[in-house]
């Protein structure tokens, strides 16, 4: 049989994997959406290198409070995002059939389906690399700020 | 020459896939064989009888039926609509075990919901001798209940449009396909999807196919508001079901991120759709004017997962149009997986990766290239579907 010039299955089995990846990548965000909502925040604090803890004492309490407000400011942002998205594909399932948005809360599969279908995930993506981007920059800001406050 | 009645609860529509098929395999038939087309016509109260091309076309009165009937019955009784546009295995398995549950009086309200429901067809059927009785569609009143009261010595043919509908498992179907001589499938899944519904059912299944021309002047002459802008069209009649809020849902979301792509609705019953600014809509009332749309798409949007036969998206290929279609099982999916004419998508991430892979012009058009040869080899021969209509419905 001749060999077509392009091939449908390739480009749907491309077309899942770009989805696909969106959809680790947002199964990737949910340790970062559990330890946003732990009241220590030590996932946060491990991983977006905040050294909230390794500020010395007495290292200046300005400094250090301005850094908890960036870290809440952070937190609150990136759970708005995250609770938007949630909220969307739940309106998403719910047009579908209510019926089947209630068979699946009832099996337990709601998060699954999300991670299926994963809309906006490009966006969340970019929201989500845009907001580390900032508080990378002013973490930079805040350790500058840090080095030269006086004690 | 043999004697055949074509029984169906509908006649005439071009807009219905399913009546366009009746049509396609009576004119196959009247080759060979006296066709009359038995019909039941909910806007009369008596029997008349009218020709119609080649067929007599008996009118028998029947009881109305509506699609918002359809949908609140089964969505009282079953738990959900058809005509849904996604449904996960959970789900799916859960509907078959509730639709094979269906209290008997449900099951009949839920089959005369689908109309064709006629006490003097059934009288007909029974005392008049017919070679053959096809009964096209396996849902409505005018099968389920006319089937049985065809003499044993009459040839029995269905006609099902089987697309792996939980609803199919309806007990009220059971005899609807353990009767039949022959299950007409037209496409390689119905076939499948036949074969593997009972022990009883694979002999009896002969696969047709289907035929489908259009004319190059819709390609040479614009439609009315053609805009420059590319634009994917879904084609369809918009009065015969409630697939608009999954179209307006799927559009909505894609619309910044390809901000000079349009969606196009056209197909009569259009201008009952609500005003929003996501999905443009045209009233098109006639073929001439929907295939003017079609002919000219980035793609033709198949957003329907269940279609028997997919005419719209078979008219698109032959204008050369790649289609987009949901994943689900369905005749539009095949035709894509097949002939490499198109994209499938089976959630809102697959859907705008589709679309970027459609807006890149070269595969787009090497896709609607090889969806024109594919069409052309498998659904513009007449002579080939007659013959295998005949042979497969009068006797192999």
């Amino acid at each position: 049989m001749e060999r077509p010039e392009v091939s449908s299955r390739e480009l749907i089995d491309q077309i899942r994997r770009k989805a696909r990846s969106d959809a680790e990548f947002f199964e990737s965000l949910q340790p970062i959406k559990r330890a946003l909502e732990s009241p220590e925040l030590s996932y946060l604090t491990r991983h977006y290198k905040l050294k909230v803890d390794e500020v010395p004492p007495g290292a200046g309490g300005p400094v250090r409070r301005l850094k908890a407000r960036v870290k809440r400011w952070f937190r609150d942002t990136t759970l708005k995002v995250l609770e938007n998205y949630l909220h969307e594909e739940r309106e998403y399932l719910s047009h579908n059939t209510q019926f089947h948005v209630e068979l699946a809360t009832k099996l337990d599969v709601l998060g699954f389906e999300v991670r299926q279908m994963a809309p906006r995930l490009e966006e969340l993506r970019q929201m989500t690399y845009d907001l580390e981007l900032a508080h990378r920059l002013l973490e930079e800001r805040l350790d500058r700020l840090e080095k030269t406050t006086p004690e | 020459m043999n004697r055949v009645a074509v029984v169906v609860a509908a006649w005439g529509n071009p807009w219905d896939e399913r009546q366009v098929t009746a049509r396609r395999i009576a004119g196959a038939l009247a080759n060979k064989a006296r066709v009359e087309v038995c019909r039941v016509d909910e806007g009369t109260d008596s029997r008349t009888f009218a020709t119609d091309g080649p067929f007599e076309v008996h009118n028998f009165p029947g009881s109305s039926s509506s699609v918002k009937r359809r949908e609140w019955l089964f969505g009282s009784f079953a738990g959900a609509l058809d005509g849904f546009d996604e449904i996960c295995a959970c789900a799916e398995s859960e509907m078959v075990r509730r639709v094979k549950d269906l209290p008997q009086t449900i099951q009949n309200e839920f089959t005369r919901a689908h109309g064709g429901h006629s006490p003097d067809l059934l009288e007909h059927l029974a005392h008049e001798p017919y070679d053959c009785v096809i009964f096209m569609d396996h849902r409505p009143a005018s099968t389920v209940e006319g089937i049985a009261r065809v003499p044993p010595s009459s040839r029995v043919v269905l006609v099902p449009f089987a697309v792996g509908d939980p609803l199919e498992w309806c007990p009220a179907y059971d005899p609807v396909f353990d009767r039949p001589d022959r299950l007409i499938s037209l496409t390689s899944e119905g076939s499948t999807i036949l074969s593997s519904r009972s022990p009883s059912t694979a002999g009896r299944v002969r696969e047709v196919g289907f035929v489908q021309q259009v004319p190059d002047l819709a390609r040479r002459t614009d439609p009315l508001r053609l805009e420059e802008r590319p634009y994917l069209v879904v084609s369809k009649d918009w009065s015969a079901g409630n697939l608009f809020a999954t179209v307006y849902s799927l559009a909505a979301r894609i619309q910044w991120d390809f901000a000079g792509l349009e969606v196009v609705a056209i197909g009569p019953g259009a201008d009952s759709l609500p005003e929003q600014d996501v999905v443009k809509i045209h009233e098109v009332d006639n073929q001439m004017d929907a295939w003017r749309w079609v002919s000219r798409a980035l793609a033709y949007w198949d957003p329907e997962p269940r279609l028997a036969i997919g005419k719209g998206a078979i008219e698109a290929m032959l204008y050369g149009a790649p289609l987009l279609a949901h994943a689900g099982k369905g005749a539009t999916a095949e035709y894509v997986m097949e002939g490499d004419a198109g994209v499938l998508y089976s959630s809102h991430s697959e859907f705008r990766e589709a679309i970027r892979v459609l807006l890149d012009e070269p595969t787009r058009s090497a896709l609607g290239r090889q969806a024109q040869r594919y069409a052309l080899e498998r659904f513009s021969d007449p002579q080939s579907f007659t013959s295998r209509a005949t042979t497969a419905i009068l006797g192999d």
